[in-house]
């Protein structure tokens, strides 16, 4: 038993990696069930009509993109399917790259650049950027990436503030992210906003779904899986839901393994426990 | 003039930026909307210059290295001239041009998803080592985190149904309740903190200790 | 196996950046500057970026001179690099707090103070008597500074437990997460650059 309590660390990082790489290379087939959140997210989405003008936020970097890409490739492949137009906006300064990678990776990349829709880079300030385009989009992003007026495009024709908008859809780790569209852009213009966030923020925007600020969610790389399956378009999120699985087990595991002597013979435990945490000088309180 | 007309520009700036958002569409109160209007897009600006100062930091560091030639001279030759490449591309060519592409995508995005990805790593030694429950509240915290975890996973339904709709309940009541606390009292404290500000009481933003 | 260089770099910088999970080495270290200084480089491209078309064109293409105000004051912020006039750049220090002050603070009292009262008092079911209840003894928690006696201290004591399940599951979704950028790795080195994965 007291093996299992002092596995060491190089162990523990083989055992990570054999439990991810295990079920890419051979799938198990873990049925995925759609949750609530983003069978609401995509009753919202699926609600647009054709033309309607949805702003997409590239807000997310590589670093993050990971959990983020596959969650904006599935949802642009929904709206492409919808006919609507997409003005792709980006308040985080690798978001730009996303967003061009993310079109020519989807069926965006058959429609027509500056009519369906367009990539109008990257705005630097933070959430007074967000506040500055909430109030004047052409004047805020008065170019596209590539540096063209953007107001010369069809598909900016009549955008003036965000209550020109009909959804805001934001991908993004961290911030700017869907609190400061919340705090710029839905308290003043009622836009409605759906975000697609990383699984550490699902608890930190759940006060703003649950007072209807946000309409819908998408948590982390299951929020892209089961958006892939709703677009029926299985991609990269659904292949790695078996890993994610498996991974969520082995750290229940380890956290059982760690806690048994607090399960059994509470003194008894509490001496080893601080004997080891003298021995080791970590073995903290959680 | 050097401490007070920053605090009182400073004061000024943030009480019509607050005040746009209060005031109606009046005509007599435009000059306020138009005010906030101008100052955000500015915002854009300054905040653009500021980001170069940690591309000149970093680049006063390094040449400084690089110029002594201290150990580690060599690393520094590689930042500062992968620096200068991508400014010199990106501004010179676009960033649409081969070079800067390569670059962005074969090495800053391999080099940044893989940062954060170690830290799966740390996280699970840390779980292992330091997850000890010995009173009711880590029981509760740990026994969340286990129902969170298989319920936010397709796993958790495969064993039960009660994960998933568990994790949802937890997610939605009491996270969100202690969630929202939490951010009523950062509100809170946003706002005392710009009192303080304005009333020159904190001037840490202007570098100034007292 | 990928034949394409590109792929190539990016799976050994990739390697590099997790050997240091192993040990500190020359190849995470060169990984890790080319890094640094690609990712500045980037940021400087990406600000000229905003500078250039939102001051600089309408200033030159328009005459709107308007734009010379925040340009100089950008240009202010490195005055903080020569001695003796380095308070200078507490001007245009001014002026962007100032903005993100005011932008933070008419934002928070509407989103995350206002607005979140209203969604809590709004009790229509069980749970969200529940939420009211635990809204209530989490802020209660924050509040009482002093420590309370008699049985309105169950009030903060049920905020406590009410903050540690908020905290379990941020600490569930956390893992979720960074298990998520690892398998994002995985599937790239097993999938894009090996091509062992399906």
């Amino acid at each position: 038993m007291e093996r299992l309590q002092s596995i060491p660390k190089a162990w523990i990082y083989v055992i990570l990696l054999v439990v991810l790489a295990g079920p890419l290379l051979k799938p198990i087939g873990i049925p995925i069930q759609i949750s609530d959140e983003v069978r609401t997210s995509f009753n919202a989405i699926d609600s647009l009509a054709p033309g309607s003008i949805v702003v997409f936020g590239f807000d997310y970097a590589p670093g993050s993109a990971a959990e983020m890409e596959p969650q904006a490739l599935a949802i642009l492949e929904h709206l492409a399917e919808k006919q609507v137009k997409v003005i792709g906006i980006s308040f985080q300064a690798q978001g730009p790259q996303m967003a061009e990678k993310a079109f020519a990776n989807t069926a965006w990349a058959e429609k027509e650049y500056g009519v369906d829709y367009i990539n109008l880079g990257y705005r630097a300030g933070g959430q007074a950027a967000v506040a500055a385009f909430a109030s004047d989009i052409p004047g805020t992003f008065s170019t596209d990436y590539s540096g063209k007026p953007s107001t010369s495009f069809p598909i900016m024709q009549g955008i003036k503030t965000a209550a020109d908008i009909d959804m805001i859809i934001t991908i993004a780790p961290g911030q700017p992210g869907p609190e400061d569209y919340v705090r710029q852009v839905y308290g003043t213009y009622r836009t409605r906003i759906i975000a697609g966030v990383p699984a550490v923020a699902i608890t930190q925007v759940a006060p703003y779904v649950q007072a209807g600020q946000i309409e819908g969610i998408l948590g982390g790389l299951p929020g892209a899986a089961e958006y892939e399956l709703l677009v029926e378009k299985p991609g990269t999120a659904v292949a790695a839901m078996d890993a994610q699985s498996l991974a969520h087990l082995l750290i229940i595991i380890l956290i059982i393994l760690r806690n048994i002597p607090n399960f059994f013979g509470a003194k008894q435990a509490h001496a080893q426990s601080v004997s080891n945490s003298t021995q080791k000088g970590r073995g903290g309180r959680s | 003039m050097k401490t007070t007309l920053p605090v009182a520009i400073m004061t000024v700036i943030a009480l019509i930026i607050i005040l746009d958002f209060f005031v109606a569409d009046a005509p007599s109160v435009q000059w306020i909307k138009q005010s906030g209007l101008v100052l955000r897009s500015w915002g854009i600006v300054i905040s653009a210059f500021a980001m170069g100062l940690g591309a000149v930091n970093l680049l006063r560091r390094h040449v400084v290295t690089i110029s002594r030639r201290e150990s580690g001279a060599f690393y520094s030759v590689l930042l500062v001239g992968s620096m200068l490449i991508m400014i010199v591309v990106g501004i010179g060519a676009g960033q649409d041009s081969p070079v800067y592409d390569f670059l962005f995508s074969n090495i800053l995005s391999p080099a940044s998803a893989t940062m954060y990805a170690s830290i799966a790593f740390y996280i699970v030694t840390a779980a292992y080592r330091s997850f000890s429950a010995k009173s009711l509240e880590s029981w509760v915290l740990l026994l969340t985190a286990v129902v969170v975890m298989l319920g936010k996973a397709p796993i958790g339904a495969a064993i039960s149904g009660f994960f998933p709709v568990a994790a949802d309940w937890i997610q939605n009541i009491p996270n969100t309740a202690g969630m929202r606390a939490i951010m009523m009292g950062a509100a809170l404290g946003v706002v005392s903190n710009a009192v303080k500000m304005f009333l020159g009481l904190d001037r840490t933003y202007l570098g100034l200790r007292d | 196996m990928s034949l394409d260089m590109g792929i190539w770099v990016a799976g050994l910088v990739t390697l590099a950046i997790l050997s240091h999970v192993w040990k500190e080495n020359p190849f995470y270290r060169i990984a890790e500057h080319l890094y640094v200084g690609i990712s500045a480089g980037h940021a400087v491209v990406m600000a000229w970026g905003n500078i250039r078309d939102t001051a600089v064109k309408p200033l030159a293409e328009e005459g709107q001179l308007v734009w010379i105000i925040p340009i100089v004051l950008g240009v202010l912020l490195y005055a903080r690099y020569f001695k003796g006039v380095a308070w200078i750049a507490r001007f245009p220090v001014a002026v962007m707090v100032g903005i993100g002050t005011g932008v933070a603070v008419r934002g928070a009292i509407h989103g995350d103070f206002v607005q979140q009262i209203s969604a809590t008092i709004s009790v229509g079911s069980v749970n969200d008597i529940l939420l009211l209840v635990f809204v209530i003894a989490s802020l209660s928690y924050f509040f009482f500074s002093r420590t309370i006696k008699g049985p309105v201290a169950a009030i903060p004591q049920l905020g406590r437990v009410v903050l540690m399940v908020a905290f379990g599951a941020a600490f569930g979704t956390t893992v979720m997460g960074r298990m998520a950028l690892l398998i994002g790795r995985i599937q790239f080195v097993l999938g894009d650059w090996l091509g062992v994965m399906k």
